[in-house]
């Protein structure tokens, strides 16, 4: 995490602090480097680099290779992918779930809400408060380079093949997904502070979309009452996530006691009554 | 917000920003003309200017439409609009704004309406083999014709359909390149469909007695083939020849050199950009703006003429950038509606004239449905990522719906081209795979910048107010008074 | 692959990959390079095949070359200039075609 201002600094050291109470005895070994370290580490980072807060568990992962083994995934383990399928009604009996969308209505023991912003609504069908909103978000994506930048960093990374993606922005337009000109100065002027030498890189295209932003920024995950087999899921990043959805969560979801770690991210905590 | 800078902002100095803008400044709106390339005359009359000073055999070639876009160059320069050579325009946003990139550095501009009229650019034809270097587009033998007087040195194969191929193949002919075979791909029934239209081209029989001429010229000049189909190039390293079927049998001509032209489609990038609202065209087998008759946009402050609003030549051209200065005029209330329909008179008798011809042309040369969708899985669709068409139906096959999320799983489209060359073959690949038409798939969504601009260059933007400071990514927390920690 | 029907103007010479290339005031990078004979400019950046101009008015984005010093600059779109150094697109991970 690069930090180009003191203020963001504290922020970041701030937000590690937090983090780092709430994992308890997960280690996290996030550390702020020196001047002399970041350059080993970076070659070419500016000087206008405040501070920068470095984990050997950081990395990345490619959404778009991503995407498309999950898709091949479904398929080799016998999964339907039904696309034009958007449910409108969720019912549950003893017999069941049954999904209701504009193409058909389905059965199953289990269904699994992870609709990202159409979970809110979804999730009060089934008793759950989910209180979900978009966030935009906004990054850019350089052509290919024979430059480095060989450690993923929160203002700049780099792909396989060699592109720059530089970001990012946060800002509430509603279901807006338009790229917006100020936005894209600032994220190639923050970047450029990062790594000077990303100068004369051309920008192939800026590309924004809404994060699913719950109310605290963190993950829900839990279970109707109402509605016996269903799960509500929600987060910002199910590509950050995967590892996490598909290991800890999914056995959870087909079955097994809820493991503790899980617990914190049940919709409970958004039932806090009003101080008084 | 500042006020705007400009009240019309022209992007594109062809025949129709041109006519556009003479009108515009005529009518006493200040107007400015963006121009990416180097001087006026857009792609049909590049290097209008230069060709006064070339060889009198050497304008005789070029023919006499390019005095008429000699003229128009004139009558430009003499308008009193701005105009700005060098300058690409990387962005376009519905409220008049739009980016300007030059050798001076990126600005952001503002203008009450602007014009699009960025022209258009030759189909894309993906055959197997079409990435090999001797390949181009009859087009650009063209470009290399008007700008640098040249001509094909090695055999040079012409294949294709259109009035584009005809014309170039007499020009190359007449200039002495060595074409040693034209390989003309219009399909017979077309001709069969077209024939019936001819009659209600009459009154432009004078563009109908010139194509036919060319096409007698092109036939007489050098061994012609026609009903071709199943082209494949022949490398390994370079152009060494070319295969295809004609007449029912398969045929091999060795060469150098070849130049492909299935039609001309609009350069839409930055309507689409823009998001204005756009239909497929099916006969043209295109995507264009959706205008009305004066050129306006699904989007207020934007109006569009020109190829890149719909093919229509050159002299259409002229007709429909004047109509659009004369919609700016009546939107910015500089002239009043029955003066505005008077002098549209002019420009919609001569569209109307034309129009039957266009619908004839149309007929003639629509693309097969292999030049929009290639059979062979191993053709190349996107150049700049190497995705073949084979790989666009396998993730059809997993479940992509549509050209927006095939290009998310492959990359296709995801090149510095960004979807020049494989927008259209690409939709059309996956939308025959889904069993759809392509009327019923989106265009691939395109986003900004259109035009290659630096981190540096974007970072300097100028005229864009100040920056606002970007939210933390996670909500400040909420009280939980059950939860350990506390907010940061 | 292209040769001149006539003189259109003073001779400008540049420098091609280490080779002395003479070209006509006006004309473009691209053009110049198809006049000299130079069959590939770049090779495809997956899977290294050899790849040259296309469209030739900056719409194919093949043309891309090292230009002055300056990486992926569409040489359709670059004039020609005295003392000009052209190279071919390098590809990342360094090598040279």
């Amino acid at each position: 995490m690069l930090s180009l201002t003191e203020a963001e600094h504290h922020e970041t050291r701030d937000l590690m602090a937090a983090i780092a109470r709430e994992a308890g005895n997960q280690p996290y070994d996030t550390r702020f480097l020196s001047r002399a370290d970041l350059r080993d580490l970076l070659p070419g980072v500016g000087a206008g680099v405040v501070s920068a807060c470095y984990s050997p568990y950081d990395g990345h992962a490619n959404p778009l290779y991503l995407l498309r083994a999950l898709h091949s995934g479904i398929a080799a383990f016998g999964g339907r992918y039904l696309a034009n399928h958007a449910v409108q009604e969720i019912r549950a009996s003893e017999k069941g779930v049954t999904v209701a969308t504009p193409a058909g209505t389905y059965r199953a023991p289990k269904a699994v809400i992870a609709a990202g912003l159409a979970t809110r609504e979804l999730a009060r069908q089934v008793g759950l408060k989910a209180p979900i909103e978009p966030s935009h978000g906004q990054i850019m994506v350089t052509e290919r380079t024979t430059d480095r930048v060989p450690l993923p960093t929160n203002l700049v990374r780099q792909t396989r093949e060699g592109s720059m993606m530089l970001g990012y922005t946060v800002d509430d337009f509603g279901f807006d997904i338009r790229t917006r000109i100020d936005r894209s100065r600032n994220v190639a002027a923050g970047a450029l502070k990062a790594f000077p030498f990303l100068r004369d890189l051309r920008v192939v295209r800026t590309w924004a979309a809404l994060r699913v932003m719950t109310a605290d920024g963190v993950p829900i995950y839990d279970r109707s009452v109402s509605h016996a087999g269903v799960t509500v899921t929600a987060c910002h990043s199910g590509v950050t996530l995967a590892a996490a959805h598909a290991l800890e969560v999914a056995p959870w979801i087909a079955g097994a006691p809820m493991p503790a770690m899980l617990e914190r991210f049940s919709t409970r905590r958004f039932h806090v009554p009003t101080a008084a | 917000m500042t006020a705007p800078d400009l009240d019309l902002a022209v992007i594109g100095g062809g025949p129709a920003g041109l006519a556009a803008a003479i009108l515009a400044a005529d009518l006493g709106l200040k107007t400015a003309l963006y121009d990416e390339q180097a001087a006026p005359g857009g792609q049909v009359w590049r290097a209008v200017e230069a060709a006064a000073g070339r060889p009198d055999g050497f304008r005789d070639l070029l023919g006499a439409d390019f005095a008429r876009g000699a003229d128009l160059v004139r009558r430009f320069r003499a308008s009193g609009a701005d105009y700005r050579p060098g300058h690409a325009v990387f962005d376009l946003d519905p409220d008049g704004g739009f980016g300007v990139l030059s050798p001076a550095g990126a600005t952001w501009v503002r203008a009450r309406r602007v014009l699009v009229a960025a022209g258009a650019m030759e189909r894309p034809v993906p055959v197997p083999g079409w990435t090999l270097p001797g390949v181009l587009t009859a087009g650009a033998a063209q470009t290399l014709l008007k700008s640098a007087a040249m001509v094909p040195r090695g055999r040079c194969v012409i294949a294709g359909s259109g009035p584009l191929t005809l014309l170039v193949a007499r020009q190359l002919l007449a200039a002495g390149g060595n074409i040693v075979a034209v390989l003309d791909t219009t399909p017979a029934e077309n001709t069969r469909r077209a024939a019936p239209l001819l009659p209600a081209a009459w009154r432009a029989w004078r563009e109908i007695v010139k194509g036919l001429r060319w096409r007698s010229e092109a036939r007489r000049g050098a061994p012609h083939h026609a009903g071709v189909r199943e082209i494949e190039i022949l490398g390994p390293d370079a152009v060494t020849g070319i295969a295809f079927t004609s007449g029912g049998r398969r045929a091999r001509i060795a060469c150098d050199l070849v130049l492909l032209h299935e039609g001309v489609v609009p350069n839409a990038q930055l309507t689409l950009a823009l998001v204005a609202e756009h239909r497929f065209d099916s006969v043209q087998a295109c995507w264009r703006p959706v205008v009305d008759a004066f050129g306006r946009t699904s989007v207020a402050t934007v109006v569009a003429a020109g190829d890149g609003a719909g093919i229509g030549g050159a002299d259409l051209a002229v007709e429909a950038g004047e109509m659009a200065a004369l919609a700016v005029a009546l939107d910015l209330e500089v002239l009043d509606s029955a003066t505005v329909a008077a002098r549209a008179r002019g420009p919609r008798s001569q569209i109307a004239r034309l129009a039957g011809l266009r619908r004839f042309l149309d007929t003639l040369y629509r693309p097969r449905a292999e030049v929009l969708a290639p059979p062979g899985d191993d053709t190349v669709i996107c150049r700049c990522e190497e995705v073949t068409a084979g790989t666009l139906r396998q993730v059809v096959g997993l479940g992509c719906q549509g050209p927006n999320q095939a290009k998310a799983f492959t990359r296709c489209g995801m090149g510095p081209c960004q979807a020049r060359m494989c927008g259209l073959p690409m939709a059309a690949v996956v939308a025959e795979a889904l069993g759809r038409s392509l009327a019923e798939v989106e265009p691939l969504r395109v986003r900004p910048p259109i035009k290659p601009i630096t981190v540096g260059e974007l970072a300097g933007l100028e005229g864009v107010g100040p920056p606002p400071a970007t939210g933390p990514m996670l909500p400040t927390r909420p009280a939980d008074p059950g939860a350990e920690g506390t907010e940061p | 692959m292209f040769q001149r029907l006539h003189e259109t103007g003073p001779a400008v010479t540049f420098e091609f990959e280490g080779e002395a290339v003479t070209a006509r005031a006006g004309e473009s990078v691209a053009a110049a390079l198809l006049a000299h004979g130079v069959r590939h400019t770049r090779r495809s950046l997956v899977t290294a095949e050899p790849r040259a101009a296309y469209c030739l008015i900056g719409a194919c984005f093949e043309c891309l070359m090292e230009i002055d010093g300056r990486a992926n600059r569409q040489a359709c779109l670059t004039e020609v200039r005295d003392g000009m150094a052209v190279r071919r697109q390098a590809r990342p991970g360094g090598e040279r075609p």
